[in-house]
């Protein structure tokens, strides 16, 4: 999230011009937040691909729709975004918990490591997960944007539009809820 | 609480990190959609100058087929209240033109060119109308200017002419201005005779004109 703003200007100006180098770095530095993003909101693999597939698309067919006046491209990525999920939670209602999802991380386990730390850290985010998904969107979104997107209040406030103020109380009780969702698992003492 | 709170945003952070990835293939088709939407988008580009060139194209083609250099000049005839009598073309070409005075006339190689300059340019409009106002610059055929024989090295002689002469030639005058020296080019050819006519000062006729109708 910590790009200059200046060269994600120069970058989508080089997009305009039809250079692929300057849209495949735009995309490799985009495209995990995006997804994660939309894979949190969504709870849906498939449905996180289509919708980073459309943010990337607009970027495409209009990068002259982004301002820099408004704020960084990072948001204007993350709002396209949260706009599509939402219209997609909206219409099929996807907004279910991730629990049928396959998390295959079988290749990071070295010989050296310990199995039943690991399988107990797996767990851990796997409820994490899960609990994060069982937040209301709203709180859901501000908590991904400023923790796992690391989004200052004034980027997530422009993201979500609202005030900063707003974003601090949503995130303040989306942990709460958070930590009250995983001591009810028996995850938090 | 800090500790707590500390501990949960690691955690996220860590869920953030472990997050799966978008699959390559999404990564390759964006690439694809990007090239093909700006070889769409250069194809239009081209498509549109091709069009705006060939466009220009036509024009300069037509306006080329259309604009041919003439020195035609029109044919003015006289108003039908004037009689058209041998005498009366006499007294218009030979005398007053045969011997300019010194002061009248103006150097012809000086105005030579000048209406050499002129010339096809106007012509153009010419052949289409027989206007029955005084036209401001324009050339006036003379009833004995035959369009078939050639102007040549013709010249450009600045005269004096009494209004009345203008009349016969075809120049809606009356009324005072009859009596009037009005002063005008004559476009003699290479035989020395005069073929054309126009009025240096049109424009203060047709004021003067004007001014004299009720």
């Amino acid at each position: 999230m910590a790009q200059a703003p200046s060269d994600d200007v120069e970058l989508l100006r080089q997009l305009t011009k039809g250079d692929e180098a300057a849209f495949h770095i735009l995309y490799e530095r985009y495209q995990g937040s995006v997804f994660r993003f939309a894979l949190y909101m969504s709870g849906n693999q498939t449905t996180a691909e289509e919708v980073a597939q459309e943010v990337f698309l607009q970027v495409i067919r209009n990068p002259r729709r982004f301002d820099t006046a408004k704020g960084t491209l990072a948001g204007y990525l993350f709002g396209i975004a949260r706009n599509l999920v939402r219209r997609q939670m909206a219409t099929s209602l996807l907004d279910v918990p991730l629990g049928d999802e396959e998390r295959n991380d079988d290749s990071a386990l070295g010989p050296d490591i310990d199995v039943l730390a690991e399988i107990e850290r797996q767990e851990r985010l796997e409820l994490l997960h899960k609990s994060l998904l069982g937040l209301p969107a709203v709180y859901r979104e501000a908590l991904i944007l400023c923790e796992l997107e690391e989004m200052s209040y004034p980027e997530a406030a422009a993201v979500l539009g609202c005030a900063e103020g707003t974003v601090a109380s949503r995130l303040h009780r989306a942990r709460t809820m958070l930590k009250s969702r995983l001591q009810t698992m028996g995850c938090v003492r | 609480m800090t500790v707590q709170r500390d501990t949960l945003s690691e955690a996220l952070r860590e869920l953030a990190a472990t997050s799966p990835q978008a699959s390559p293939e999404l990564g390759a088709r964006l690439q694809e959609a990007f090239s093909q939407h700006h070889a769409r988008r250069r194809l239009r580009r081209h498509a549109a100058v091709a069009a705006g060139l060939a466009a220009c194209l036509v024009t300069a083609l037509v306006w080329l087929a259309t604009a041919k250099p003439t020195r035609e000049v029109r044919k003015l005839e006289p108003p039908a209240h004037v009689a058209k009598t041998p005498a009366a073309e006499e007294q218009l070409a030979a005398p007053k033109l045969a011997q300019p005075s010194a002061a009248s006339v103006t150097s012809a190689a000086a105005a030579k060119p000048r209406a050499r300059g002129k010339q096809p340019s106007k012509a153009r409009n010419h052949s289409v109308e027989v206007p029955v106002v005084i036209a401001a610059g324009d050339f006036i055929a003379l009833p004995g200017f035959d369009s078939a024989v050639a102007l040549g090295d013709s010249r450009m002689l600045r005269v004096d002419l009494p209004g009345s002469a203008l009349q016969l030639i075809g120049y809606p005058i009356d009324g005072q201005l009859l009596d009037r020296r009005v002063e005008a080019d004559v476009l003699v050819g290479q035989d020395g005779l005069p073929y054309a006519v126009r009025l240096v000062n049109a424009r203060n006729l047709i004021k003067e004109k004007q001014r004299c109708e009720p």
